[in-house]
């Protein structure tokens, strides 16, 4: 057993140093926290979206944002499309589960904000969806996935794609690249705090 | 009201000649597409806006200063003005391919920009006409309608076909 555990921490060992080797992942990190700064200096919000583990990292990240990182400093507009569960199974139930993020992003996207679809498939249909809506409106669209992107390659502006296909090592990815997001975000925001 | 709400216009290969291998970097090399000037004109008629959306990489080749395209806008604009017609607003792109930035196309950054300025944009109403298949896509991927054109079927020859079914 302590041979297993060993093999999970170093298959995540592997994934970090592949991400930290990544230039072109760490390029797009860094587009992601200027068009985010620039969104957030216009008075404009983030949202973000996932299903299962990857709808815990939209509103993980979210918080950080909205609530606090390191800094104590003003809250910055940020939420996750998943967290209303009367909305969701009301949505589910009774339009269908692909359109749960599609309409709420309707509902609350403008023009000029910023979607987060974050799947680990890039398939994921109701985070597609979301994304065209996004597309449509005008918001800027990311997406977080894995080496695979899936459908999500062609529908968003930037794509953060972690450099591996096993679910549990991208999700890990994706909240680490959420914090540095969040990190760089509050220290361009709040230069003093 | 007009009929259709927004027309996005490619501009090389639509609105003026392509030139072999190089870029049209100064209005003496600028060369408007026979039927073009007055097709716009016409499609003002029945479009609420028309912008355009050009990649123009040869910027950030040095080939050209962004203060040379603005010229040359400038100068593109009194023409198509002089002959009646109005293009809203120019968006262009001056990054190369490989800064992937989210801008040119197939990449929708210029539409979206359009969007923030023009709020009322409604995308199934528009269409985004272009030569490339990158065009194709951009406007594909905001759910515009889109119109590819080449040298038989002219931006003139769309135009025509849009006003017959008026
Ligand atoms: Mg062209
Ligand atoms: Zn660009």
């Amino acid at each position: 057993m302590k041979s297993r555990i060993k093999e999970c921490i170093s298959s995540s060992v592997e994934n970090y140093t592949c991400i930290l080797n990544d230039k072109n992942i760490q390029a797009n990190i860094e587009k992601v926290i200027a068009l985010s700064v620039k969104a957030f200096k216009n008075d404009k919000k983030m949202l973000f979206c996932g299903n299962g583990g990857s709808a815990s990292d939209a509103q993980h990240i979210a918080a950080e944002l909205s609530g606090r990182f390191y800094a104590n400093r003003p809250p910055l507009y940020a939420e996750a499309l998943n967290v209303n569960s009367s909305y969701i199974t009301a949505v589910a139930n009774d339009l269908g589960y692909d359109k749960t993020y599609s309409r709420m992003l309707e509902a609350c996207g403008r023009a000029g904000d910023i979607l987060v679809g974050i799947s680990t498939s890039g398939n994921s249909k109701n985070v597609i969806k979301a994304l065209e809506k996004a597309n449509e409106i005008g918001l800027t669209t990311i997406g977080f996935t894995g080496i695979n992107a899936g459908k999500m390659n062609s529908i968003c502006d930037i794509i953060i794609e972690v450099p591996s296909d096993d679910t549990p090592r991208i999700q890990e990815a994706h909240i680490l690249i959420g914090h540095i997001i969040c990190q760089i975000i509050e220290e361009e925001m709040f230069p003093d705090a | 009201m007009h009929s259709y709400d927004t027309l996005f216009l490619d501009r090389d290969g639509v609105i003026n000649k392509k030139l072999e291998g190089r870029y049209v970097c100064n209005f003496s090399e600028f060369k408007f597409i026979t039927g073009a000037l007055d097709a716009i004109s016409e499609l003002n008629n029945i479009f609420n806006r028309i912008v355009i959306v050009t990649n123009q990489q040869g910027i950030a080749k040095g080939v050209m200063s962004e203060a040379d395209l603005n010229i040359l806008h400038t100068q593109m604009l009194n023409v198509i003005e002089h002959s009646g017609g109005k293009i809203d607003k120019i968006y262009y792109c001056p990054h190369l391919e490989e800064m992937d930035c989210i801008c040119r196309k197939p990449k929708t950054g210029m539409i979206k920009n359009a969007i923030i300025d023009f709020p009322n944009i409604i995308a199934e109403n528009s269409f985004l006409i272009g030569d490339s298949d990158t065009d194709i896509k951009a406007g594909k991927r905001m759910s515009l309608n889109t119109v590819k054109v080449d040298n038989a079927f002219t931006l003139s020859k769309w135009t025509d076909s849009l006003l017959a079914v008026i």
